[in-house]
């Protein structure tokens, strides 16, 4: 059957052909959400290889990546212009949290001598053994005081490493991070605060409420109006490379909306 | 009556590369080559479609970047020069394939074309590219929106004061400069949005700005209409979302048209296919061999078998993909209207340099969807702000955090490979917006070294630069470029604080780095 037929012999024919957990999808909202459905089940795959691009096609990233490409083989070095290297320190306590996707954060920090040397020293003989940790805070919806996270837990740092990326639990949380140092005895000391991120929500909000609002071109919004009858249309899709969607196997909601494939 | 929309954006950017110092430098070969396959092509497409009187409306995106360099004299001659070598490496292939019909044919193609192009960039447009774009959006063509600055990563500079403000800032500016108005839409470099974004875009008066289909779809409240109709921050600030479809209709590497075994392939070259003596004029003066842009070949299937290119054969098949798009489309809209209180409108952004550079058939396959899309009567093309000008009435919900590209986050600009960044950039960041504080307001050299030091952080920021690091594409230039740009603004703010700014040394750094001529770096306070 092309989908052209489909479509004439009716939507809930679509659902159905989709496989919409709703059973025969009467409405277009429905089989939208069936079909993006499908799509948020699969996983993405890497990329392929950089190194050697695909003779035709290609991902998203590897036309971006074309824009640059000149011709195969290695680049020449690049003449560099300015004498120096960049810092290894900056002479500051630091640290930061970035947000990556929905259950990855990437921290980075420095923490000075001097700051490790007072910190052993108030510290004291308790501060034999300490190591240095990462605590992180989930301080989702709070205004953290140091002691009303939701949650916190701790993750040793090899010595002299200065970042490390976070596997978090909860997307859409908040998070911060302490670096510090943590006795043998459970003693913890921060020496720096990160920043407080909240990472992305992978799926539909569970927020359904509806309001609307009058957008002028050079006014505030105005007219902020609560309430909807209509019929709920969307669609949570997948996130991830529109073009690459590594998704095998199953059916993709392209082929209900575009049939008609280019022919090789 | 149209039943619903359909809102093409083409992004088109590059960072900005330019070596005067260098006689002739490989990566500005960027610029030229997307200068001659892409943006000249789409002008040629633009005066076409208003030659024919056929109603256009499409959305284009300049970067700051890409217009500066647009601006600038030096590129231009540099291009002049490429484009002239070119066109005789065209003339003596248009000679040289002369036993051979079917290479014949698409040598006279490629010299036709260069020829066209090189009448164009000159007569036509007077080597002024802005100019030529401005002029089709005062007769209501195009819509030009702005990105950042340098096409900052913007979610991952959110961390020090005043980062985001001058991506935008600058951004605004510049268009202002250019255009004579402020920017109406913005295209958020890597499509990366973070929720409070939009307050920044509001400050400088931007109506729209676009995200990824999942930006939207896991937008909260969750929208009613997902992609198919806007969605408004609470700023004010309406946003666009993605449609999936129409997006691997183009840039699938199995469903898309480009992929077509038709259409011209991309790495056969007579740049490697010929004799290195017979091309050596037309490469770098080191002899390296690299693209020239005159590829003869088909993509033909999917291993290194290729076939002759037949441009008649491609453009039938380009026109049988512009009606499949359409088609789709309308159909998409006709399931779509059923369900919705509102017209739907299906966006379908794709980065410029696609069409032309990558998919040679690309323009005249946007030329021909825009041409059907015009009599089509049921579904119209549209830009995103004729699309709030006709249904004002708009949801409140803001996205979720999101980006375009692999797996949807932020994983391509931080990744083992270019993390090491983020640091100095920070660091860098911040230092210089103390010191700004410090000075609000300076004496000229002062001045002009903080102005400077901006400028070199802008540069740095560049998403470009994590984006090849993290592709393992021509990565020393990215790491060199990141470094150099970071080193300067240490070395400006030491000389700014120890009151010794290098007069000739900060000439120079202002002729070389000679971006945003207008910025001042009070836009950082």
């Amino acid at each position: 059957m092309t989908v052209g037929e489909a479509l004439a012999a009716g939507l809930g024919t679509i659902g159905g052909w989709i496989g919409c957990a709703r059973g025969a999808a009467r409405r277009v909202g429905e089989v939208v959400e069936g079909l993006l459905d499908v799509a948020v089940r699969q996983d993405p795959v890497p990329a392929p290889p950089p190194e050697r691009p695909t003779p035709s096609g290609g991902t998203q990233a590897e036309i971006e990546e074309a824009k640059f490409y000149l011709g195969p083989g290695p680049s020449p070095p690049s003449p560099e212009r300015s004498p120096g290297e960049l810092p290894r320190a900056y002479g500051h306590d630091r640290i930061v949290l970035l947000p990556r996707d929905p259950w990855w954060a990437f921290t980075y920090w420095e923490v000075t001598p001097m700051t490790r040397l007072r910190a052993l020293r108030v510290l004291g003989a308790e501060g034999e053994g300490a190591r240095e940790v990462l605590r992180v805070y989930d301080v989702s919806f709070i205004t953290f005081t140091g002691d009303n996270a939701w949650l916190s837990f701790d993750i040793e740092v090899t010595p002299g490493a200065d970042h490390f990326y976070l596997n978090l639990a909860r997307p859409a949380a908040s998070y911060l991070a302490e670096i510090g140092l943590r006795t043998p005895g459970g003693r913890f000391l921060p020496l720096a605060r990160s920043n407080t991120v909240t990472l992305p929500r992978p799926e539909p909000s569970p927020d359904t409420t509806v309001r609307w609002v009058r957008l002028g071109r050079h006014a505030p919004p105005t007219g902020t109006v609560a309430g909807w009858d209509g019929e709920r249309l969307p669609s949570p899709p997948g996130p991830g490379d529109g073009s690459a969607d590594p998704r095998s196997g199953a059916t993709r909601s392209s082929e209900t909306h575009a049939p008609l494939r280019s022919s090789r | 009556m149209a039943r619903g929309s359909v809102a093409l954006l083409l992004h088109a950017h590059l960072p900005f590369v330019r070596h005067p110092e260098h006689e002739d430098f490989l990566e500005e070969r960027w610029l030229y080559e997307a200068m001659t396959e892409t943006y000249l092509p789409l002008l040629e497409m633009l005066d076409a479609l208003e030659r024919d009187h056929v109603p256009t409306r499409l959305t284009i995106s300049l970067s700051p970047t890409l217009l500066g360099m647009f601006a600038d004299p030096l590129l231009r001659a540099r291009y002049l020069r490429h484009l002239d070598r070119l066109v005789e490496l065209a003339e003596k292939e248009e000679r040289r394939t002369r036993g051979d019909p079917a290479f014949h044919r698409v040598a006279a193609m490629y010299l036709g074309r260069l020829s066209r192009s090189r009448a164009a960039f000159l007569t036509d447009w007077q080597q002024d590219l802005i100019g030529a774009f401005r002029a089709f959006q005062e007769r209501g063509l195009i819509d030009i929106i702005t990105c950042g600055a340098t096409h900052g990563f913007l979610p991952l500079l959110d961390v020090t004061p005043g980062a985001v403000r001058a991506q935008v800032e600058v951004a605004a500016a510049e268009y202002r400069r250019f255009f004579g108005r402020g920017p109406e839409g913005f295209w958020l470099p890597e499509c990366a949005y973070y929720p409070g974004l939009d307050v920044e875009l509001a400050r400088v008066g931007v109506r729209y700005f676009l995200v990824d289909t999942h930006g939207i779809a896991h937008a909260s409240p969750r929208p009613v209409y997902g992609v198919y109709a806007p969605i408004a921050c609470e700023s004010g600030v309406a946003v666009f979302g993605r449609d999936p479809d129409s997006s691997k209709q183009v840039w699938s590497a199995e469903e898309g048209y480009p992929g077509d075994f038709w259409y011209r392939d991309f790495y056969r070259d007579i740049g490697f296919d010929l004799e290195l003596s017979y091309v050596r004029p037309y490469l770098p003066p080191t002899g390296q061999r690299l693209h020239t842009g005159l590829k003869y070949h088909r993509i033909t299937g999917k291993n290194d078998h290729k076939e002759p290119y037949d441009p008649d054969r491609a453009r039938e098949r380009a026109e049988a993909h512009a009606s499949d798009f359409v088609e789709a489309r309308r159909r998409q809209v006709e399931w779509l209207a059923e369900a919705m209180d509102r017209p739907p409108i299906i966006v379908c952004p794709y980065d410029a340099e696609l069409f032309g550079h990558w998919w040679f058939e690309g323009p005249l396959w946007l030329e021909l969807v825009l041409r059907r899309l015009a009599t089509a009567g049921d579904i119209v093309a549209a830009t995103p702000g004729d699309d709030l000008d006709r249904h004002p009435t708009v949801q409140l919900a803001t996205p979720s955090g999101s980006t375009w590209g692999w797996k949807g986050y932020s994983e391509v600009w931080l990744a083992g490979e270019n993390d090491w960044i983020y640091r100095h950039l920070h660091a860098a960041a911040e230092r210089l917006h103390a010191l700004c504080r410090r000075y609000p307001s300076a004496d000229e050299r002062t001045r002009r070294a903080l102005t400077q030091a901006l400028r070199e952080l802008l540069l740095a920021q560049a998403s470009d630069w994590a984006f090849m690091m993290s592709r393992h594409t021509t990565v020393d230039y990215a790491v060199c470029r990141t470094r150099d740009h970071l080193l300067r603004v240490e070395r400006l703010c030491d000389e700014v604080e120890r009151d010794a700014v290098d007069d000739l040394a900060l000439g120079t750094l202002e002729e070389t780095d000679n971006l945003f001529p207008t910025l001042d770096y009070r836009v950082l306070l």
